[in-house]
Parts: structure tokens; sequence; C-alpha cells
């Protein structure tokens, strides 16, 4: 017992211990630190490369539908009805006259009917992906919540109870 | 305490200070004098403000042909802090988009203002015109021109501070089709005339005011871009091209100095096919004072009443025969004249016709005789019936610039009793062609009376809305719709018209109206209208045919009647109509 208490002691004298212990501590901190940086950082990034590519998408988007609007008038404008009697014509078309139509029955037509111009339907949204209130709350909020229900529950069937 | 540990204490000492004085300054920036600045400041580097015009609904056909969309063209303005030569952007501009070199050079010279870094040089150019810009910028960026100027100190040249921005503007891939229908849309983004001012609010759609996030953390909250909804007409592409052409023949043949023709669905009120002129390129809309100098309407089937004469006499008669005050075989005596009001009724030819029945007056087209009917059905019940087929109001047809005409009244300050008589015969009574066709509709659909429209469906959110066919009223019956349209074809038959149309039996009346003036009906000039409706068992078309002011003959019909046939003939092709025979044959099988 005497024995350990002189090494005790003996620990405690030597000053170059208490510096290493006290290093050995800063360096932990700031390990710690280096990490909870690093790994913020690389959250960080993470989240602003995929909401930069979000907008780059956003931005695709606007194009296409400019595109898709370009693209629709210029085939439009490649059939207009002008267009279209042109190159009949040079295919040696001619319009047609009543003495040359043969008109047969067929069951069950009911002759041209016009279209449905509605796009078509669009696949169900996807369900929004839902998180456990563990991966977007702090501690704080966790320890307020906890408080909240318990103590203020039970404070309350208390107070109703008496 | 040794050397080391007093370094360690002043290390630590200085650490807490150096930390403390930071910690103090932010504090004192967030709270200072010049936080609020500083926070505006940041503002807008977190993101901006603007207000999302929505693309512009499209304009189809009843078949999906479309004949309203949109396309890419380009704003170009400059950011002013970025602008190294002036000169070269005033240049470049003039030169491929030609705009006004003295006009670009002021704008582009401006100093930045805090709040007016950005300023619009041109809009609305086209792709063809950016693509050479660019040509010319990379060209620029390459070094490969020098500035011409020998001073040292002049900047080289450089489209630096140049923006080019895409939108979408309105075009019309069928340029003068349909125009008189569809309108056009301005600059700005305003509807005029036609379906695009009717259904401007529709077809433009609301204006979204958002806020752009540059921060990537918030692109989630980032909206998508608003659509106006898309119309579909009831006008068929073909028809109306059909129609179109036969129309600027008929007035080149005639000599007129406008026309319009008119054709709906009598059963349903969907107009098909309309045309008037003038017509102009949709897509230089800003030619349109030219094209339409003074006061010329836009579209004369919905916003010119006029005179229409004899076409008015089926009203006249339909009245005559559904008060039963005439029957189709009811007898009268022509005798040339006919006296109402004080005044003196004459024929067309100043002749007395001598005994008729109700036939031979629509066949003949004698103003004796529906004056007589007219004083017959008596005023009060006349106007009635007039009122009945909407003349006077609006039709409610959904294209704008609709006028109601005129139709005085007994009670009215310029109504005599003479005006009973000219009514009758279509003369003191004026009424748009829409009109005409909305009351004749009556006649060709079993007494009911519909509303046209031009608009067969809506499509918003991804949902096409059918509308429905409106009913305007019944002011005959079956039975007097029946009799006056078998006697109207018989009187075409009878007639030999040039208005018939072979393998199908027709209906319809000519009209020849004279145009009055300041000093009265002095000027010898008319009007010549046809109206017409097929095939008589099961009417598929109405056709209304209006010739201003003919040179080859004043006759509706010498100039008219022949081009209602010419139109019905390509109609019972477009609209795949069998003839009468082929049609009886499947249905007695």
């Amino acid at each position: 017992m005497r024995n350990a208490q002189q090494l005790i002691l003996a620990y405690a004298d030597a000053p170059w211990r208490k510096q290493l212990q006290f290093i050995g501590l800063f360096s932990l901190a700031l390990v710690m630190l280096a990490l909870l940086a690093s790994l913020y950082l690389i959250v960080s990034a993470q989240a602003t490369t995929y909401g930069r590519e979000i907008q780059n998408m956003q931005y695709t988007i606007k194009d296409l539908q400019r595109q898709n609007a370009d693209l629709q008038a210029m085939l439009a404008h490649v059939s207009s009805a002008d267009v279209m009697e042109q190159r009949a014509e040079e295919l040696g078309l001619q319009p047609a006259q009543p003495e040359q139509i043969v008109y047969l029955a067929v069951e069950g037509y009911s002759g041209r009917q016009p279209p449905n111009l509605a796009p078509p339907a669009q696949p169900a949204p996807l369900p929004a992906p839902s998180y456990s209130p563990e991966f977007s709350q702090s501690l704080i909020d966790w320890f307020i919540e906890q408080a909240g229900v318990v103590d203020l529950n039970a404070l309350l069937s208390e107070v109703t109870r008496r | 305490m040794n050397g080391s540990s007093r370094r360690l204490y002043f290390m630590s000492i200085s650490f807490v200070f150096a930390a403390l004085i930071i910690l103090g300054r932010i504090i004192f920036i967030q709270n200072g004098p010049q936080a609020e600045p500083l926070k505006e400041q940041s503002s807008t580097y977190r993101g901006f403000p603007q207000e999302i015009q929505p693309t512009r609904g499209e304009i189809y056909d009843r078949w999906g042909n479309l004949l309203a969309g949109n396309t890419t063209v380009y704003e170009i303005g400059v950011e002013l802090q970025h602008v190294k030569n002036p000169e070269t952007i005033a240049l470049a501009l003039s030169v491929y988009t030609g705009a006004d070199f003295g006009e670009i050079y002021q704008i582009a010279s401006q100093e930045p203002a805090p709040d007016a870094v950005y300023a619009v040089l041109q809009d609305f150019v086209s792709p063809e015109k950016i693509t050479q810009l660019e040509e010319f910028k990379q060209q620029v960026d390459a070094g490969a021109y020098v500035s011409a100027t020998k001073d040292e100190n002049a900047a080289p040249p450089s489209l630096d501070g140049l923006v080019i921005t895409p939108h979408l503007a309105r075009t019309y891939p069928e340029d003068d089709l349909a125009s008189n229908i569809l309108g056009f849309v301005s600059r700005e983004g305003k509807g005029y005339f036609g379906v695009e001012e009717k259904y401007n609010d529709l077809l433009a759609g609301r204006i979204k005011k958002v806020y752009y996030a540059n921060n990537p953390y918030e692109v989630s909250s980032m909206p998508s871009p608003p659509v106006g909804a898309s119309l579909v007409l009831t006008i068929d592409r073909e028809v109306q091209d059909s129609v179109q052409q036969i129309l600027e023949r008929a007035i080149e043949t005639s000599g007129s100095t406008s026309g319009t023709i008119v054709v709906i669905h009598p059963q349903t009120g969907e107009i098909l096919a309309l045309a008037s002129t003038p017509r102009m390129n949709l897509n230089e809309f800003w030619s349109y004072s030219e094209v339409f100098p003074g006061s010329t309407p836009f579209n004369r089937a919905v916003s010119q009443a006029y005179e229409p004469g004899s076409v008015f006499k089926v009203l006249t008669m339909a009245a005559g025969f559904d008060s039963g005050a005439v029957k189709p075989n009811t007898s009268f005596l022509d005798t040339g004249v006919f006296q109402i009001g004080g005044i003196y009724i004459q024929n067309w030819n100043m002749g007395a016709w001598g005994p008729q029945d109700m036939l031979g007056c629509m066949q003949h087209s004698l103003n004796v005789c529906l004056a007589w009917v007219a004083s017959e059905i008596g005023a009060k019940t006349f106007y009635e019936y007039m009122q009945d087929f909407g003349l006077g109001r609006l039709t409610g047809v959904d294209i704008a610039g609709e006028t109601p005409g005129r139709l005085k009244l007994p009670g009215d300050g310029d109504w005599y009793e003479a005006d009973l008589g000219t009514n009758s015969f279509g003369q003191g009574v004026s009424a748009t062609p829409m009109q005409m066709v909305t009351a004749i509709s009556a006649l060709a659909n079993d007494g009911k009376m519909v509303t046209p429209h031009v608009v067969r469906a809506v499509i918003d959110q991804g949902h096409q809305y059918d509308i429905t066919p409106q009913i305007a009223g019944m002011p005959i019956s079956k039975e007097t719709a029946r009799a006056m349209t078998n006697l109207l074809a018989i009187s075409l038959e009878k007639e030999s018209s040039s208005a018939l149309v072979p393998g199908y039996r027709v209906a319809g009346k000519t009209g020849t109206a004279e145009i009055p003036s300041p000093a009265g009906y002095t000027s010898g000039a008319t009007n010549a209208s046809f109206v017409g409706w097929g095939p008589v068992d099961d009417p598929q078309f109405l056709i209304y045919i209006w010739l201003e002011k003919p040179t080859t003959s004043p006759w509706g019909s010498v100039v008219a009647a022949p081009v209602f046939s010419e139109v019905a003939q390509r109609l019972v092709i477009l609209m795949d109509i069998p003839p009468d025979d082929v049609r009886t044959a499947q249905t007695s099988n």
C-alpha cells in the first residue's frame, strides 16, 4: 500500500508526465475537431454539388421545353396546309373530285373522330422520402421534445387528476 | 513558475485575447450601423425575385394541327459593369440584327448605377441572327479584329458584357390561315382580336412571382414554370384552307371589294371554317394597320353588320308559317306593289308576278309578297320572332369584337310602320353574317337555334375539357323548320339554281341588298349573299356567303350562289358526306 502511494506521488511529481497528459488531451480534442470539420465539409460539399446539379437540371428542363416548342412549331410549319398542298402537287396529286370517290359501308365505323390532345397521363409521382426524426433532429431538439413529452404530459395528467 | 510554463501561459492568454477580439468584431459587424446595408447586400447574393410569364397555351384545329404555337427568340442585353467597348457592341448589333448604331452605343456606354447594371438592347431577335452574332463574337474573342483607331489608349474590339437570353414567343405556322379567327399576340404578350383576345386570360395563364435562390441548399424550393391552357378549335384546317381559296377566287371573279364565308355545323354550332377579307400573316402582326386601314374590321363575320337583303326572307317566311299567318299553299296575288306605312314596296324587277303561293314568293324572291306576309303576321308578332331569332343582340360567339347589329322595334323613336315592310325582305335591318347564320341554324336544325362557337375543347393541367354545344333558343317549331327547308330546297331545284350540289339535296336562298348611303339607296352598289344548308334530310353544314359590292353582277343569284355550290362540293368530300343515294341505300339496308 505504501509502495503504491509512493508510485502515484512519483508519477504526479514528474512534470513530463503532466505535459504528456495535457498534450494527449489537446491532440485528442484537435483530432476530434478536425474529424467533425472534415465530416461537415464533406456533407456540405456533397449537398452543394447535388444542389448545383439540380439547378443545372432545371435549366436543362427549360432548354428542353424550349426545344420541344421549337420542334413542334417547325413540324407544324413543314406540314402546314400550303406546304402539304405544294408537296402533293409536286408528287402529281390532284384534289379528289366527287365522281372519283367510291363510298364503302363499313360496319361499326362511325367516321373520323377528333383526337384527345391532352398529354398522356403522367406516372404517379414517387412518394416523398420519409426520414425518421433521428436523421434531421438536433440534440437540442431531441431534448426539448423529450422534456415536453415526458414532463409536460406527466405534469398535465397530475394536475388534471388533482 | 519556470520559463516554459510562463511561455505556455503567455500563449494561452494571447489566444484567448485574439479570440475575444474576433468575437467582438463579429458582434460589432452584425449589430453596428453597417449591419443593415450588409444584410441587404447579402440578400442579393442569396437569390433574386422574378416574375415568371407562363408559356402561352397553344391553339390547334379540330384534328390537332397546330395553328398557334411558340418558338424561341432572344433578348440581347448588356451587363454595364462588364462592357469594355460599347462601339463594338453597337457595330455588331447594327450589322447582324439591324439595330440602330447610335441608340445601342448610347445605352451600352452608360455607367452602371447601383440599381441598374443591366440594360436591354433588343428583343425578339431570331435564332438565325443570334447564330451570326455568336460567330462574330467568337472571332472577336479570338482576336481576329483590331481597333481601326490609331489611339493607343483605345479599347480593343470586345463584345464583353453582351448577354443573350432565350425566351419563347408566339408563332403561327400556317401564316394567314384562319387569321381572322385566331387574332394575334403583341410583344407584351397581350392577345388582340379573335380567339387570342377572347381567351387571353386562359391562354396566357397567371404570372407567377417567385424567388430564385442561388444557394444550392434552397434549390428544392425552385418553382416549375407555369403553362397557359391550350385550345382545340372547331375549325377544320383543310376546310378552312379550301374556303379561303374559294373566297379569294370569288372576290376576284365577281370584282367584289371584300367577302366573307362562314361554315358551321347547324346541329352543334361548331364553326368549321370562317374566311373573311382582308387577312394578314399573323407572324407579321406589326403590319396590322397597313392590312386593316381605318375602320376596316378584323373579322367581318362578327364585327360588320350589314343589311342582308333577301336572305332575310327565310326568317320572315318562317315566322309566317310558325305563327300560322300563312301556309305553304297560301295564295297571294302579286300586283307588283304593296303599300305599308305610307310607302310602296316593289319587287326587285319592278314587275307584277300575278298569283303565287309561298313557294313562288320565295322562288322569285318577291318583296311585295314578303311585305304582305309581314303585315299578315303583324308588327308585334313579327318583331317577337325576329328577337327570338337573336337579331339585334350578340350571338355569344367566342370570337372577340362581335357587334350586335340593329333591329329597330315598334316603340323605338326611329321605327315607323314602313319598317315592317322593308325589314321583311332584309332592308332597314342590319345583322352580321354570324347573326344570320345563328338565326338560320334554327331552320336547319329542327327549330333549335345553336350558339356558334369556335372552341371545341380546353386543355388545362393535362386534362381536356370538351365544350358542350349550347342551344340558344327554339324560335320556331320542328314542323316549321322542316317545311321551310323543303320549300327552299324545291325553290332551288325549280330555279335550276347555280347553288345546286350534284348528288346532294340542299336548301338555300339568295340575297341582294342595296347598300344605303347618307342620301338613301342611291349608290347602285349591292351586297350579294347566299345562305344554304344540306343535305336536307340530315343537315351537316350551313354555309353563308357575303360578297360586298360585286361589279360583274349585282345579284346574289349570279355571284354568290355558285360560290355556295363550290364550297358545298368541297365540303362533302372533306367531311366524308356520301351522296344522298348512297346514304339512303345505306340507311335502308
